[in-house]
């Protein structure tokens, strides 16, 4: 029973690991978003296309 | 527009809500709820079991009414959301499976019966895990999606069984919410509040897992999308 500041370290860490790891993708994923909506607005403006 | 904004908002406030409630989850996990008298320490897998069901359940349940919406609009953004939860409702689906078994061991002594609480996660699992293989191979057309859509739906009606599967076929599962024993059950209040924040703590983890998820199929219809445009023009 005296080692659960331990487990719940353990837990912790890797929560924390999870975590970042989660931000990151999310970081990732609303780039990717803001890029294509730039594509698509450049795309829009090219008079190539028209 | 407004749909667009309040995503945003939710978004970034969702991760900054997750992390915490699951630091606080496992403190209470760990530092704070009592052992239980008959089952030890193991017993705190149910902290983490209940939890990984109700979210599994949950995750299902909005395949289930996106499907629908899916079938009934033709939008394929309710598509989106029912793949998306689909896959999250797996991640937790197999972490009742995989946490189960763990408990079982040493109270039961066995890994895994026959249980038919057991044997209908089971099943929900392998159902969800036939609709992502269908969604995974069977390539990207709305026919795959309506299919798809049909499956998800029926997969939810194994849910309400599982919940009173232990009732109606007298599993040896505890039944420890739906316990009419007042010796049984949660009986001490640290306990139901461990319960309580280790739900909402995997709830807000759902819920932020599908923001993320429903961003990158939506990048990558649009990527399709702007190939076929492309290739028209």
């Amino acid at each position: 029973m005296d080692r659960f500041p331990y487990l719940f370290a353990a837990y912790t860490v890797v929560w924390v690991v999870l975590f970042v790891y989660l931000l990151s993708l999310d970081r990732r994923a609303r780039r990717s978003e803001r890029e294509l909506a730039a594509i698509r607005k450049a795309l829009e403006r090219d008079p190539s296309r028209r | 527009m407004l749909a667009k904004r309040l995503e945003n908002v939710v978004s970034l406030l969702l991760p900054w809500l997750a992390g915490p409630a699951m630091v606080a989850a496992l403190y209470l996990i760990f530092m704070v709820v009592p052992t239980e008298r008959d089952q030890g320490v193991v017993q705190r897998i149910f902290y983490f079991h209940v939890p990984s069901a109700w979210t599994a359940f949950l995750g299902f349940f909005v395949v289930c009414g996106a499907s629908l919406l899916y079938l009934w609009r033709g939008n394929p953004g309710f598509d989106r959301i029912a793949r998306a939860s689909a896959e999250i409702g797996m991640v937790f689906c197999t972490l009742v499976l995989l946490t189960g078994p763990i408990w079982a061991r040493p109270i039961w002594g066995a890994w895994w019966t026959w249980d038919p609480r057991l044997t209908m996660t089971l099943i929900l699992w392998t159902i969800y895990a036939s609709y992502l293989l269908l969604r995974a191979f069977g390539g990207g057309e709305d026919q795959i999606s309506r299919y798809a859509a049909v499956l998800g739906i029926v997969g939810a009606i194994d849910i309400p069984l599982i919940v009173v599967s232990v009732r109606l076929w007298r599993g040896i599962h505890p039944a420890v919410m739906m316990s009419r024993d007042p010796q049984g059950g949660l009986r001490d209040p640290s306990m139901r509040f461990t319960l309580l924040v280790a739900a909402g703590a995997f709830l807000l983890v759902y819920a932020w897992l599908l923001l993320v998820r429903l961003r990158t199929l939506r990048v990558a219809d649009g990527v399709v999308e702007l190939e076929r445009e492309m290739r028209a023009s």
